[in-house]
């Protein structure tokens, strides 16, 4: 085979995925502040609980305003489901969501002392709460390293070849493999912002992404 | 006096295959508006040559795209790298996947396409004719060919939609009988497009696809293949052979049609609790697909001795090979530390038919991760 066109010398990489999540977490890095302080687990649980299937700026208003005179277990105990369900209205589902609270608060000061529960067995014990949102309790509640994998993390995870995975379990399974445990918190977070700002499910910004190079759909 | 020994024929062979590659081609413009035609690449990772370097193992090859039209040549080189974790990856059939893009004016034009191994210097070559669609035009909106991208179990429709105007547009669409739109009101010139294709609602066989933005509309058609429990339900149930009884073969096999779903999953299901696993199936199948691969010859892959150690226990801790030995026939040794087991295979005839020859009748349980 002989082609009479000059080299032009173009390189591309198709990095390990090591290199690429290095890639990853520098741009990333770039973008977004590395914040590793811990909140009150009780609180990270609740408004975890309430962000299922709602916007996150709706569920950061509705738990801030009911923070302000509701925020310890026995707090909720004293109020009805109504009552509760009518302080988190604006936020899907809310009339389960204020049972689950409710069951989830009365479990906590039977079974817990009225601490949340620093495992992830204690934790996925609890009615309502599945594996993501045990996780942030666990990395942004209590700074023990876990790694919440989301729809975002789970889609940029695989449009970027971090890992070929079918469900966000697999994601956290293969992902927790190749990150570097002291960014398995931020890690959600930034990619939650990324997801929403860059990378969106539809509509992505390829042209404003800085990892487009190790991007598979590379548009 | 010149020497050639066998290892000398193998790399000699070896470095006369040709590299396999696919690639298709899509037309598309570039956000200042200049057409480029996109290549689409594929090369199976096994097909390539990985050398270690650092703690990774890296491949290296220069693929080459040349346009001629009229005695007029266009065309670019890329050194492309792939750099893979460890050295097993190096040897999956998994595709190393990419896009490169070439300017050039619409047309046609005989395309010539060439990769070449760098660490090994062999090299593929293929010829075909391609068109670079103007998609320049008097609309405001301009859509660029689809194109289907296979993600885990999904299937991803990808496109652009080019926007002269700068006003806000919506993209109606419709895939099979289910119909959407998404409205843009970015000022965006470029506008990637990513839609998830419901499979699984879908159904099997041909489906039109259709996009249209304002007066442009596009259509392409993808094809959703039957699942294998209605084409290849009796193969893939007698493989089973090493998981479970013949009279449970038997009775799968008598599955009418509308319950082999069904029944298959249940027989996972079950399968998983029994093992303590959740993807016993997909081991179970990569096993035996990796079998016939590599060990299939005048029997099926996977019920050959190696096959059925293979099946049973995954793939060998290690493997010494000694396929060119003076004085003695090929042999293979696989060694499963972590089981403390040893296995010897001899190629006794020379067509590659392994048997086991220690230990003699080995008839362990199948093990699953």
């Amino acid at each position: 085979m002989n082609l009479n066109i000059q080299n032009t010398g173009k390189e591309k990489s198709n990095l390990s995925s090591t290199k690429k999540v290095e890639l990853l977490i520098n741009v990333l890095k770039k973008r977004y502040r590395l914040n590793n302080k811990t909140k009150d687990s009780y609180k990270v649980l609740i408004s975890t609980l309430l962000s299922q299937r709602t916007r996150d700026e709706l569920t950061e208003r509705v738990s801030s305003e009911l923070f302000l005179n509701y925020n310890k277990p026995n707090d909720f105990i004293s109020l009805s489901e109504e009552e509760i369900a009518s302080l988190i209205k604006p936020v899907g589902f809310y009339r389960v969501k204020a049972r689950r609270i409710k069951e989830i608060s009365s479990i906590l000061i039977e079974k817990w002392n009225s601490k949340v529960p620093s495992t992830l067995e204690g934790l996925l014990s609890l009615p309502g709460i599945g594996r993501k949102t045990a996780n942030c309790v666990l990395a942004f509640g209590f700074g023990i390293p876990a790694l919440p994998v989301d729809t975002h993390v789970h889609r940029i995870s695989n449009r970027l070849g971090l890992v070929n995975t079918r469900t966000p379990y697999e994601t956290e399974d293969a992902l927790t493999q190749i990150v570097p445990q002291e960014y398995w918190g931020w890690l959600n977070k930034a990619l939650v912002e990324f997801g929403k700002e860059i990378c969106k499910p539809i509509k992505p910004k390829c042209s404003q992404c800085e990892l487009s190079s190790i991007c598979k759909f590379n548009l | 006096m010149f020497y050639i020994n066998h290892k000398m024929i193998f790399f000699i062979l070896c470095s006369l295959l040709e590299i396999e590659f696919n690639f298709t081609t899509g037309s598309f413009l570039n956000n200042k508006g200049i057409p480029e035609l996109r290549i689409f690449y594929e090369i199976p990772r096994n097909k390539l040559t990985y050398i270690k370097s650092g703690e990774e193992w890296l491949a290296r090859f220069q693929f080459s795209c040349s346009l001629v039209r009229d005695k007029k040549e266009i065309g670019d080189t890329w050194v492309i790298e792939d750099s893979l974790k460890d050295y097993e990856a190096t040897l999956k059939k998994d595709f190393l996947k990419g896009d490169l893009r070439i300017s050039a004016p619409p047309g046609g034009y005989d395309a010539k396409v060439c990769v070449r191994d760098l660490n090994s210097q062999r090299i593929g070559e293929q010829v075909s004719q391609i068109t670079i669609t103007d998609l320049r035009g008097d609309y405001p909106q301009q859509i660029s060919a689809p194109r289907f991208i296979d993600e885990y179990k999904k299937k991803i429709l990808s496109f652009e939609i080019y926007n002269f105007s700068k006003l806000p547009f919506t993209l109606n669409y419709k895939i099979d009988e289910i119909e959407d739109s998404i409205n843009f009101d970015t000022q965006d010139f470029v506008n990637p497009v990513l839609i998830e294709l419901p499979i699984d609602s879908l159904g099997f066989g041909t489906k039109i696809i259709t996009l249209k933005v304002g007066e442009v509309q596009i259509q392409d058609t993808l094809h959703i293949k039957e699942p294998f429990w209605i084409k290849d339900y009796e193969k893939r149930v007698k493989e089973l052979y090493y998981i479970t009884e013949s009279q449970e073969i038997d009775s799968l096999l008598n599955v009418p049609l509308n319950h082999r779903e069904e029944q298959w999953k249940e027989f996972w299901t079950r399968k998983d609790s029994i093992f303590g696993t959740q993807d016993a199936e997909e081991q179970y199948f990569r096993r035996v697909d990796y079998a016939k691969a590599h060990f299939s010859g005048m029997q099926d892959g996977w019920k050959t001795d190696r096959g059925r150690v293979y099946v049973k226990l995954d793939k060998p801790d290690e493997v010494e090979s000694h396929p060119f030995e003076i004085n003695e026939k090929p042999y293979e040794i696989w060694y499963y530390y972590s089981r403390n087991l040893k296995f010897i295979f001899v190629d006794k005839l020379g067509f590659g038919n392994y048997e086991l020859e220690y230990p003699k009748y080995w008839q362990g349980e199948i093990q699953f991760k």
